[in-house]
């Protein structure tokens, strides 16, 4: 699976990841300096899988709309096809301060997300309070 | 709607930068705490540091999973520390750029020992990056009612915020 921010297709995306597959722990590049980020796009359950399996993923965009920042994801994803998975930690740097207005998430080349897939796009607010 | 996620705290580093700051009189009245940074330090290092309570007595431990890109990874633990910690960005990573944490804190108004599950990353423009998950445990049985940030010299524009989360039926 892979993602862009809508109106920014620069080559300024850079994903990592430490991810496990139950007997063997990796430490990876995903990808420097190309045009989307990337959550191990290519090993996701598929046609080819076990039926009604899918993949999860929780990604975390902390301050999208602050125009002095990069933006860093943060993502916690997995998959368990009884007998094969894999669970990783996933961070990708889109190295712009540009505020996040749209987010595209896409399959591998010619792959079609089958039904049952979603995603799902919630805002988390701040405190007016420092507890300082 | 029912709110399940509360937000306590925020703060974010003015211009100048802090050296540290803590987050006072949380309120006893969640399940569950999370913890959120965007934060950046103005040295080179990559680490974040909290105390719970005021407590800076050797009563935290952790073990951690971590990855560093194409430098490997590893696991290690650290017991009878004073401190907790996750990673975050330094001035050594890409300008501009700032770490992702979250922590949450089970149980923190209980009377057992507080555990607590962490994942962060150090985000880069390169090869190498910094991330890990840490399990990590405080060995007080008393409430969690302040945390002291002890990282020194927060780049301006970092971001802490505090949630409080309520199970159902609470």
């Amino acid at each position: 699976m892979s993602f862009y921010f809508v109106g920014n297709r620069q080559n300024i995306y850079t994903t990592h990841s430490l991810y496990g597959n139950g007997s063997s722990a990796t430490s990876t590049n995903e990808a420097l300096n190309i045009s989307y980020g990337t959550l191990r796009g290519t090993s996701m359950p598929n046609a080819n899988s076990t039926a009604n399996c899918f993949a999860v993923a929780v990604m975390d965009f902390l301050d999208y709309a602050n125009t002095s920042k990069n933006k860093t994801v943060r993502s916690l994803w997995g998959w368990d096809l009884n007998g094969s998975g894999q669970v990783g930690l996933t961070s990708t740097l889109f190295a712009t301060t540009d505020a996040i207005t749209g987010i595209s998430v896409n399959t591998s080349a010619g792959l079609v997300a089958a039904t049952g897939s979603r995603a799902d796009l919630y805002g988390i607010t701040i405190s007016s309070q420092t507890g300082a | 709607m029912a709110l399940v996620m509360t937000p306590i705290y925020t703060q974010v580093v003015p211009a100048g930068g802090v050296t540290a700051f803590s987050f006072n009189n949380i309120p006893q009245v969640y399940t569950d705490l999370k913890l959120v940074a965007s934060t950046r330090r103005s040295t080179n290092a990559v680490d974040l540091a909290w105390t719970f309570n005021g407590d800076s007595g050797n009563n935290y431990s952790t073990t951690i999973f971590f990855a560093q890109g194409s430098a490997g990874l590893g696991t290690f633990r650290t017991s009878n520390i004073s401190y907790m910690s996750a990673y975050q960005n330094g001035s050594g990573e890409t300008a501009n750029t700032f770490g992702s944490f979250e922590a949450i804190i089970p149980n923190y108004a209980g009377s057992n020992f507080k555990q607590v599950i962490i994942d962060s990353v150090a985000e880069n423009a390169a090869s190498t990056y910094i991330a890990g998950m840490n399990a990590g445990l405080y060995r007080s049985t008393n409430p969690i009612q302040s945390i002291q940030l002890l990282t020194a010299n927060l780049a301006q524009h970092s971001t802490l915020s505090l949630y409080g989360i309520i199970r159902s039926g609470a």
